[in-house]
């Protein structure tokens, strides 16, 4: 191994951050359906924005036969389709010149070591320095394959000085056990240093925000606590159902395909501590620290504190749609939850006493992911005299959408005008996409570019996914303990949930948001 | 009352009544048009055709950056003091349903504009509490008073326009020292270079091509006759990065002396018409590298021990783009300032 390449003096100052250095970005699963709709149109956006490392190779890993070309014809067909920006012709010419396939079975080590050589030569021919980004985008069932393959084909460690790196996509693990697992096999491999778990949450321009809202003024800072937060609701719903995803779902469920990592990664950013810094793991031990915090679910608990429900028949946008059970390769009598309401606490001196609650579902009447931090009313005296018992709506709402139409909004107090003092909310709203013209990235470019500059701050550590499963994995057996067995709600498609999840939070004398 | 589409056009107001106008306007709109504001741009001119021309320059830029834009039309020669008045909106639809997103203009003819008058319409007339862009159009007289110097948050300019870029920059360093800004000077003429830039470096990063930094021999720069001012500051920048120290200084030849290379470099300029800068060859010892501009697109080509093609984006070419792409990405711009301390010894000539 030699030194670590000079930094190149002509790159500094250049553009706002950094610009990766050029590398090579092998994707195992290379002709799936993640690949098409999101990586190479992202890769390609960036290649458009001037982003890309102009060395960058892209190499797609799966086994059916396909020549170069036919691999570059059908991601080109896939990024006219899915990419965020037209493809002029000129830059994609351009960008699938340092596009190739290669064919293998994940299990065959000699594809491996055929790999290995291909990669060399594309450092000779493109520069990139023995750098290599493996992302792993094929069913977390191949990953240890994948794995175990790579480090046994030498391919952990690279020539040249250059540096290793593996993104691996979701889910990962499917509880502790199997997490823990999946992080000692990925270990063996990769430093945690050089390991990107991804969480496309994360990258989202609003969910970066939280950090820049909360610790770049200093108006919410002081009032982020159990003193002036009557407390949160996360909400993510989804018209959808489960599509063509049956096989996955079935064994998943809302818990652990959306609350485990999304909601409760947003959870963590809404609820961390100042970071002393903002390198990556400043960030991710203060986001621990929530994880860790969070006061344990279990037993009997579990059914006073989370509803999991189902959607059955229904209707969404006036078309009827059938019921979960009737779906596509779903058990008929699966007790799988499309539908999960959570009542959280987190057990620290800023959040005391203060709930969460978290709600997550599929064939919900609206789609939208947001986050309501709803403060304590002001005194009932003046104004506010008459407004006891009124349930909340006087409570000022600092609302962070997420998506669709990315912003924050805040709902406060106002007087209606006229000779009567008669006060009425009214909403301040900033909409990213008005205020800012130009279209965000999409979630999948801003990781993959953090991951080709190693910066980690987007994506889980390892403590970080087990912590949540610990917490996940509580719910999940008092849920399949005897006691709670019978458990499990049904609401009809287009309507918000079950009643039970509706009387979770009116048990506190609070109410879900109105989205 | 107007309507918002007599707006477009620009509905002459009252000075005194601006404000208070684009209220009225705003009420009137109700729930088809949202205002937004992120910055107040200002833009100074003294060209004949200047409310014209940037109206449809600011069009453009606000589709991608809301603003208050404040058009400064001056005339500093005309007989007596008037100042008339207009007011308008860019409305530009967001791609989520009807909604429009409008960026509001206020533009100001000025006979016999004055720094104190500048000063006075412009603080007038800002959206508060947002920061202030200043692009001034054409030479610096010294006509930015000093307070107005100091609210300045970003100050645009095209180095390109100048006769006298070097007593220009003296003028702007004096007048943004004396009153103590902290503005950061944006370039426009250096906005040109970026994408170009990008390419050139981005060769660089092949491990071969790095350790050839110190056999660089010559560089040849080809560039529209009237960009010369563009061609000298990417030759700078080059130098400013490698280290290089100005030797022997000409228009079109000079000679730079690079101490790790123990051998002095030459660059050479050539005008053609064609793109800004069109052709750019630097030569190592061994092999040659050649960023080409067709187009959309910027072809870097090294030949040598290996050989290698690249194709970039080229970004856009008009004003509007480079305003839109400055406002996106620019930063402090320490880059350039370092750039420019060599180009104003390559500016003012032997
Ligand atoms: N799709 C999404 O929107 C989405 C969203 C979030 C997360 N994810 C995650 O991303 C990963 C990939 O999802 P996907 O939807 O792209 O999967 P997919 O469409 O099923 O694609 C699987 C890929 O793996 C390859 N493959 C499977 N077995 C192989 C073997 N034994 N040897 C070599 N190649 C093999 C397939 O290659 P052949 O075509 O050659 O068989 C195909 O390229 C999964 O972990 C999923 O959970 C996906």
């Amino acid at each position: 191994m030699t030194d670590k390449m000079p930094v190149n003096p002509l790159l500094q100052g250049l553009a706002s951050r950094a610009m990766p250095e050029p590398c090579s970005v092998v994707i195992f699963g290379a002709t799936g359906d993640l690949t098409h709709r999101k990586l190479v149109p992202a890769l390609y956006n960036l290649a458009a924005d001037g982003d890309l490392p102009a060395g960058l190779s892209l190499v797609g890993f799966a086994r059916r036969d396909k020549t170069d070309e036919v691999f570059r014809k059908e991601l080109e067909e896939a990024a006219r389709k899915y990419s965020r920006q037209t493809i002029k012709d000129e830059l994609w010419k351009n960008f699938a010149s340092a596009i190739s396939y290669h064919r293998s079975e994940f299990g065959e080590l000699e594809g491996y070591q055929r790999l290995g050589v291909r990669l060399d030569q594309l450092d000779k021919d493109r520069g990139t320095r023995g750098n290599r980004l493996f992302y792993l985008s094929a069913g977390p069932d191949q990953f240890e394959n994948i794995l175990t393959n790579l480090k046994s084909a030498g391919l952990a460690n690279t020539p040249m000085g250059g540096w290793a790196r593996v993104i691996v996509e979701k889910p990962f693990g499917t509880d502790l056990t199997t997490a823990r697992h999946l992080n000692e096999v990925v270990h063996n491999c990769f430093e945690e240093e050089c390991t990107f778990r991804i969480d496309h949450f994360l990258g989202k321009e609003t969910a970066q925000n939280i950090m820049v809202l909360r610790f770049a003024n200093s108006l919410f800072e002081h009032l982020w606590n159990e003193r002036y937060i009557d407390h949160v609701q996360i909400t993510a719903s989804e018209q959808l159902g489960i599509e063509n995803r049956a096989g996955y779902y079935e064994g998943a469920g809302a818990l652990r395909d959306m609350v485990q990592n999304h909601l409760l990664q947003l959870l963590t950013l809404i609820a961390m501590e100042p970071p002393t810094d903002l390198t990556a793991d400043s960030i991710r031990d203060e986001k621990v620290k929530v994880l860790r915090s969070l006061r344990r679910i279990v037993g009997r608990e579990v059914a006073r504190r989370v509803v999991r429900g189902q959607y059955g028949a229904g209707s969404i946008n006036g078309k009827p749609v059938s019921g979960y059970r009737e779906e596509k390769n779903v058990q008929p009598k699966s007790m799988t939850e499309t539908y999960v309401a959570l009542r959280l606490l987190i057990d620290n001196w800023r959040w005391a006493n203060v709930p969460f609650y978290i709600r997550v579902g599929k064939r919900l009447p609206k789609g939208g992911t947001e986050i309501g931090i709803h403060f304590k009313n002001a005194p009932n005296v003046l104004f506010n005299r008459d407004q006891s018992g009124v349930r909340d709506g006087s409570q000022n709402v600092l609302v962070i959408r997420i998506q669709p139409d990315e912003g924050v909004s805040l709902r406060m107090q106002s007087k209606v005008p006229g000779a009567s003092v008669r006060i009425q909310p009214v909403k301040m709203d900033f909409r990213y996409g008005t205020s800012f013209g130009k279209a965000s990235p999409e979630a999948y470019e801003r990781l993959l570019l953090d991951a080709m500059a190693g910066d980690a701050t987007l994506f889980a550590r390892r403590d970080e996914v087990e912590e949540a499963w610990k917490f996940i994995d509580d719910i999940e057996d008092g849920w399949h303990s005897k006691e709670n067995e019978s458990g499990l709600f049904f609401h009809p498609a287009g309507s918000w949930g079950p009643a039970e999840a509706d009387q979770l939070i009116e048990n506190d004398g609070r109410a879900w948001r109105r989205l | 009352m107007p309507e918002i589409q007599d707006l477009v056009r620009g509905m002459p107001v009252e000075v005194a009544e601006v404000n208070r106008s684009l209220q009225v306007l705003w009420e009137q709109e109700g729930d088809v048009l949202t205002r937004a504001s992120l910055i107040n741009f200002a833009v100074y001119s003294e060209a004949p055709d200047a409310l014209s021309a940037n109206t449809q320059l600011m069009e453009q830029v606000t589709h991608e950056h809301a603003c208050r834009v404040i058009l400064l039309a001056a005339n500093p020669a005309a007989s007596k003091q008037r100042v008339q008045a207009w007011i308008s909106a860019h409305c530009h639809g967001t791609g989520a349903g009807a909604r429009q997103v409008c960026s509001e203009q206020i533009a100001f003819l000025l006979d016999r504009s004055s720094p104190d008058l500048i000063r006075n319409i412009l603080f007038s007339h800002l959206d508060s509490d947002l920061p202030l862009y200043l692009w001034w159009q054409g030479e610096l007289s010294h006509q930015v008073d000093q307070q107005l110097w100091s609210w300045v948050d970003r100050f645009f300019f095209d180095s390109h326009s100048w006769r006298e870029p070097v007593q220009q920059l003296t003028i702007l360093r004096g007048s943004v020292a004396s009153a103590g800004s902290r503005c950061v000077l944006c370039d426009l003429n250096w906005r040109r270079l970026i994408y170009l830039r990008l390419a050139f470096a981005q060769v660089f990063d092949h491990p071969w091509v790095a350790q050839q930094i110190d056999a660089i021999r010559d560089l040849e720069v080809t560039y529209h006759p009237e960009y010369w001012t563009t061609a000298i500051l990417f030759i700078c920048w080059v130098a400013c990065q490698l280290g290089w120290e100005l030797e022997q200084k000409g228009d079109f030849e000079c000679r730079f002396r690079s101490d790790k290379a123990g051998a002095p470099v030459f660059v050479r300029l050539k005008a053609l018409p064609g793109p800004w800068i069109g052709h750019i060859k630097l030569r190592f010892d061994a092999c040659y590298l050649q960023v080409d501009w067709h187009g959309d697109f910027l072809e870097t080509t090294l030949q040598g021990e290996s050989r290698l093609r690249q194709i970039l984006p080229a970004g856009g070419t008009t004003l509007a783009e480079l305003v839109q792409e400055e406002l996106a990405r620019g930063g402090e711009h320490r880059t350039y300032l370092g750039a420019l301390k060599i180009a104003e010894e390559l500016w003012q000539g032997e």
